[in-house]
């Protein structure tokens, strides 16, 4: 009977052989038919016009205000709106506080707003910028602060001086903060709890900042006039310190702009109080560790058995994006992953019928240290084949030279994404202060161009052998370790890596993993 | 004081005109440095019902740039030409979604969004007649397979390493060798990812497709200087697409249902819940389609979906960038033309009916608790449209929900108030997160309680003004992008017609008071509302008891009582649950008088301690 079914299925497929689905008919239209010939048969024969594409000139856009602060102004009145950024140089990461490796505190400072501005209590501080529909963040990451405003034209008067007394007045005693000790208090094991089938912050949050989650159970003990405390002379050293920089665009007029930031400035600097900048012992006490970017390699596993998924992920810190690998890097980035990582995704499919989710990360910090991350979700009983296959493809990347027409397919990709990047005017301009406060170029963006086009295929070898030698990467896996780390016997399509490059698990680690251990220690 | 304010209001309500309007001039720079001190010196008095801007910026109209224009076989162009950009944003959207589908085939719009990636007979294969072969032979070989996986001697191959034993059941090791060996042959015949790499090779961004329950999308950001690239690319994967690699995206689609939606217990139930709300409405089935109907998919399904429905009449483009509309018109032709004008009967959704009650879910997961209140209402062509936005909005206002359940009670940790107006009908929905310990029916009256609040007392002047600013800022904010533009036109066009990225400020501008609780009356009550609530089911951990030490001795007779209580009443929830005391002691901790400061810091402490203890036990 089987040899009956496998014949009609044969003859079948032959009488399919003589005739492929036919392609769909098309009933053209005259303009169609007039056209048709014309149209090429692959758009690799379309000719196109040379692609241009030039950074503006920084001082076309900058003034110098009293006392030391610079701005970049454009006007721009096709749309109601006015987008304004302050900048200011926090160097977190070469002080003695760290503040942003400690998220819980910097979670404390991007809402400073909530400590009220001025004479503005956090209430009327909401309510009324919640009527002028104005946005007002604050960022502050390892390098800079950036406080943000994006506010109608017509209220851009009113929504500006709450800005700047939020910069200059902000309203630190009128609010003990109260709002901000839940998020203060999730510990990763409850968000853990309450995020079932939501990874991703748990992992990243143990991946990037190994000391975190020790660190925040230190810190639980602390009353919330301690946290204020702290977080007052952490804000007090990163927006106060010294003059940063503006950015304004939109429907301003610049003269009247210049005028009147003058006259403000003068003004608010008078009401900063002292005690703003006094340096807080508490702080210093409390963040005694500095950040580990050591290169040693550390494995860590939580095991987890309620979710269907696992996860890995795997990565090293790096360079800064001033340093002369960023950009190799970038390009590596770009041929792991050019467009929702297709090019891993692909690879990693070539092992099984199966798709995991995928992503690849470089952060972009100026002068600090950057983290490269690749990050795998499959089914559990896949992920170690998964990484294994990851591991491959890295290597393959360190000893193969890359081919020059996938390293020219990521180069113009990454061309694409600056372009993409300074559409926005108010990006634009942003980017050059940036550059302007961090390495005192604001011609940054435009000189990376030209260095994008010095790379070469050697570069990339060169880089991914620096950084991505699985000796030197931290791997984080989360799962139901009994699935991941079980026999692969049924998986033969997948080699094994032996040598220095040896999967993961082979590792013995009898050092728990968990929530109140000190990751530091797991090697 | 109060003179001073109005001098400030004066000025506020004319704002174009001071900032933008007539020329420079000394005088006008210390009228505005005056204002602005003003503003800065009045601070602590200065209240919502001082200043009101009514007069509102000119907002500027999309459709009197849009140039329109439809190809001879009914495909329509919108044309928005936006001088100095580089780079054009440009997508098309085929009214066809979840919605046109029916129960037994449901993902098919999904699965398109997938397949269209996989290129054409000139896009991303060696050979198209050889693919085209296996491709016919790998769906005979499923058919095959999936009728003898029906016979009860079928057993589990190890070969799909990802499914279940239910998957497994469909496939016969001996079949699955050819079937596995043809996939393999198949793929040496493509060129992966062809489809992408060219238009990345060509400097395109953003490229993404997205399919939902009214309309299947593409867009992406692509220079200038090659827009004719989109038009050769799309024009061919819309007239000949090869829907190849139909079993790898069948297997990625069930991985990707898996993994957002059966791995994650809110979104499990929000399915569910969805499917109670709409009831018998084809807005029920989910977007991704049921994991049966995945499974049970055949290439050929979603080849008669796509031709059905994937047709130049039902498919407009949206091109926003630095470019000629005659040229634009002149490419369309040129490419678009080659599409089929056939036209095909089509399944259409109608209306969803009324509710004639409230409808209940409730459920218990690993999660934590949600409420969610649910209304219907209608269709984005509905007059009623912009007034639910702005109910949505005054809603959302921290005066009113958020006010009463975060900042004075303290009963919920997240609030979210949703409009979201589809092509049959659409829904106005609030959700919060309750605290641990807060009943879901509690909340639930609150939240309702609010509305009916708002019906009872109307909206203020100021509050609706408030509601407005949001409103215009959001819409300019927006039109700023010409992506963002690109997209909502697309989007508007999935529903309707893109000509509501105009009339939704229109009609937002002549909302009164009156208007809202007209509206309300209308849609935000009970019989017209589903309930959902998620309660944490509890966990059956060993559980242990809170302990005191020495410490307690300093206490009074009656402090060490209420300690003891409150010990007592912290060890009667689960585990999990002990973590969120830490939060809520905390905020008491800042309230608390004198007096009772020592008992919550220290029962504070001993909760840090009984849960450092209870970690080093799971460890």
């Amino acid at each position: 009977m089987q040899r009956l079914l496998s014949l009609v299925v044969a003859m079948t497929i032959t009488a399919c052989s003589t005739s492929p689905t036919p392609v769909q008919v098309v009933k053209e239209t005259s303009a169609a038919k007039k056209s048709a010939a014309s149209i090429v048969k692959h758009p690799r024969e379309l000719r196109f016009r040379e692609t241009t594409f030039n950074l503006p000139r920084a001082t076309e856009y900058f003034y110098t205000l009293n006392d030391g602060y610079s701005i970049y102004l454009i006007e721009d009145r096709k749309l109601p709106l006015v987008e304004v950024s302050y900048f200011a140089r926090s160097d977190i990461q070469k002080g003695d506080y760290f503040i942003t490796r400690h998220p819980w505190l910097q979670q404390y400072q991007q809402k400073i707003h909530q400590t009220g501005a001025g004479q503005l209590t956090s209430r009327q501080l909401h309510e009324r910028l919640n009527y002028l529909s104005s946005n007002l963040q604050i960022k502050i990451n390892d390098e800079y602060s950036r406080v943000y405003l994006d506010t109608l034209s017509a209220h851009f008067k009113e929504s500006i001086d709450m800005m700047l007394n939020l910069i200059f007045n902000p309203g630190f005693s009128q609010t003990p903060l109260s709002m901000n000790d839940q998020t203060i208090q999730t510990t990763p094991s409850k968000s853990a709890l309450n995020e079932l089938g939501n990874l991703s912050k748990f992992t990243w949050q143990s991946w990037v900042y190994p000391h975190q989650q020790r660190q925040r159970l230190q810190v639980q003990p602390l009353t919330t006039e301690e946290k204020n405390s702290a977080t007052l002379s952490a804000i007090s050293q990163t927006l106060f310190n010294q003059p940063g920089i503006f950015v304004i665009t939109g429907d301003i007029r610049t003269e009247e702009v210049l005028a009147f930031l003058n006259h403000r400035i003068s003004l608010l600097k008078r009401n900063v109080e002292p005690s703003y900048t006094a340096r807080s012992v508490l702080l210093g006490n409390l963040i005694e560790e500095k950040h580990n970017t050591g290169l040693s390699p550390q494995f860590h596993k939580i095991h987890r058995k309620d979710f269907n998924q696992a996860r890995v992920t795997l990565g090293n810190s790096t360079v800064a994006q001033s340093q002369e690998d960023y950009l190799a890097l970038k390009i590596i980035q770009m041929l792991l992953a050019p467009s929702g990582a297709n090019e891993l995704i692909n690879h990693l499919e070539s092992f099984t019928d199966s798709t995991p989710t995928v992503g690849v990360s470089l952060d972009n910090y100026y002068d600090t240290a950057n983290d490269f991350q690749i990050f795998l979700q499959a089914p559990p009983s896949l992920l170690r084949g998964y990484l294994q296959a990851c591991y491959r493809l890295l290597e393959t990347l360190r000893k193969q030279e890359v081919s020059e027409k996938d390293f020219n397919l990521a180069k113009h990709n990454l061309e694409s994404l600056y372009r993409q990047r300074f559409e926005h005017l108010h990006h634009l301009v942003e980017g050059m202060a940036q550059g302007d406060l961090l390495k005192n170029n604001a011609e940054f963006y435009r000189e990376q161009l030209q260095a994008l086009q010095r790379l070469d295929e050697d570069d990339i070898q060169r880089v991914a052998s620096k950084y991505l030698n699985p000796d030197a990467l931290k791997v984080l896996v989360v799962g139901d370790l009994d699935i991941i780390e079980a026999p692969i016997d049924n998986t033969p399509s997948i080699e094994a890596i032996t040598g220095r490059s040896a999967p993961p698990f082979s590792i013995h680690n009898d050092a728990p993993l968990a929530i109140n251990a000190d990751l530091s220690t797991v090697q | 004081m109060k003179k001073q304010v109005i001098v400030h209001t004066v000025v506020t309500s004319q704002p174009n005109r001071l900032i933008c309007g007539g020329s420079f001039s000394i005088k006008r720079i210390f009228n505005w440095l005056g204002v602005f001190f003003i503003t800065s010196v009045t601070g602590n008095g200065l209240f919502l019902h001082q200043v009101i801007a009514k007069d509102w910026p000119e907002i500027p109209r999309i459709s009197d740039q849009v140039q329109e224009f439809k190809t001879e076989n009914g495909m329509k162009f919108l044309v928005l030409n936006q001088p100095g950009q580089n780079n054009v944003s440009i997508g098309w959207v085929a009214k066809v979604g979840s919605a046109n589908e029916y129960p037994g085939a449901t993902g098919l719009t999904h699965m398109l969004e997938h397949l269209l990636y996989h290129g054409t007979s000139k896009i991303g294969v060696k050979s198209a007649a050889k693919d085209y072969l296996i491709q016919d032979q790998l769906d005979i070989l499923n058919q095959k397979i999936t009728f003898n996986a029906e016979q009860p001697s079928v057993q589990n191959s190890t070969l799909v390493s990802t499914s279940t034993a239910d998957e497994k059941a469909f496939l016969l090791p001996e079949q699955l060798n050819k079937f596995s060996q043809l996939l393999r042959e198949q793929k040496q015949n493509l060129i992966i990812n062809e489809y992408q790499n060219i238009y990345r090779a060509n400097g395109a961004t953003q490229l993404n497709t997205f399919s939902s329950r009214d309309m299947l999308a593409s867009f992406m950001v692509i220079p200038e200087v090659r827009l004719e690239l989109w038009f050769w690319m799309e024009s061919e994967r819309l007239l000949e697409p090869s829907f190849r690699r139909f079993y790898t995206e069948k297997t990625a689609v069930l991985e990707e249902r898996r993994a957002r939606i059966d791995s994650h217990p809110r979104a499990a139930h929000g399915e569910i819940f969805d499917s109670l709300f709409w009831r018998t409405h084809s807005y029920a089935w989910p977007i991704y389609g049921t994991a049966g109907d995945i499974r049970s998919m055949t290439r050929q399904h979603v080849k008669s979906h796509f031709n059905a429905f994937v047709v130049p009449k039902n498919l407009t483009a949206v091109v926003v960038g630095d470019v000629d509309a005659v040229a634009v018109e002149k490419l369309a032709d040129k490419y678009f033309g080659r599409l089929s004008a056939t036209e095909k009967q089509q399944r259409s959704a109608g209306k969803p009916s009324s509710f004639t009650g409230q409808v209940n879910y409730r459920a218990n997961t690993e999660n934590q608790s949600l409420v969610e209140l649910r209304f219907l209402t209608q269709g984005l062509d509905s007059r009623d449209t912009a007034v639910l936005e702005l109910i949505k909005r005054l809603l959302d206002n921290p005066n009113r929900l958020s006010e009463r359940l975060i900042a004075q009670q303290e009963w919920v940790s997240q609030l979210s108030v949703e409009f979201r107006p589809l092509k049959h009908a659409g829904y106005f929905s609030i959700a919060a997160v309750p605290h641990s310990g807060i009943a879901e029916s509690l909340v639930e009256d609150v939240l309702y309680d609010e509305i009916e609040r708002m019906r009872q007392e109307g909206v203020s002047e100021v509050e609706l003004e408030a509601a407005k600013n949001q409103f215009f800022a959001d819409h300019f904010r927006e039109l700023r992008s010409p992506f963002n533009l690109m997209l909502k036109m697309l989007y508007f066009e999935g529903l309707s017609t893109w000509t509501y990225i105009d009339h939704l400020p229109q009609h937002m501008l002549d909302i009164t008071s009156e208007r809202i609780l007209d509206v309300m009356e209308r849609y935000l009550l009970r019989d017209n509302m589903a309930v959902m609530h998620i309660s944490p089911r509890t966990q059956k951990l060993p559980e242990s008891q809170l302990t005191v030490d020495e410490n307690i001795r300093n206490f009074s007779a009656s402090q060490q009582q209420t300690v003891l209580k409150m010990m007592n009443n912290i060890s009667g929830f689960p585990r999990y649950q002990r973590h969120q005391q830490v939060q809520i002691l905390e905020k008491e901790l800042v309230k608390a008088s004198r007096k009772r400061k020592p008992v919550i810091r220290y029962v504070l402490n001993r909760l840090r301690v009984h849960l450092s203890e209870l970690r080093l036990e799971e460890n």
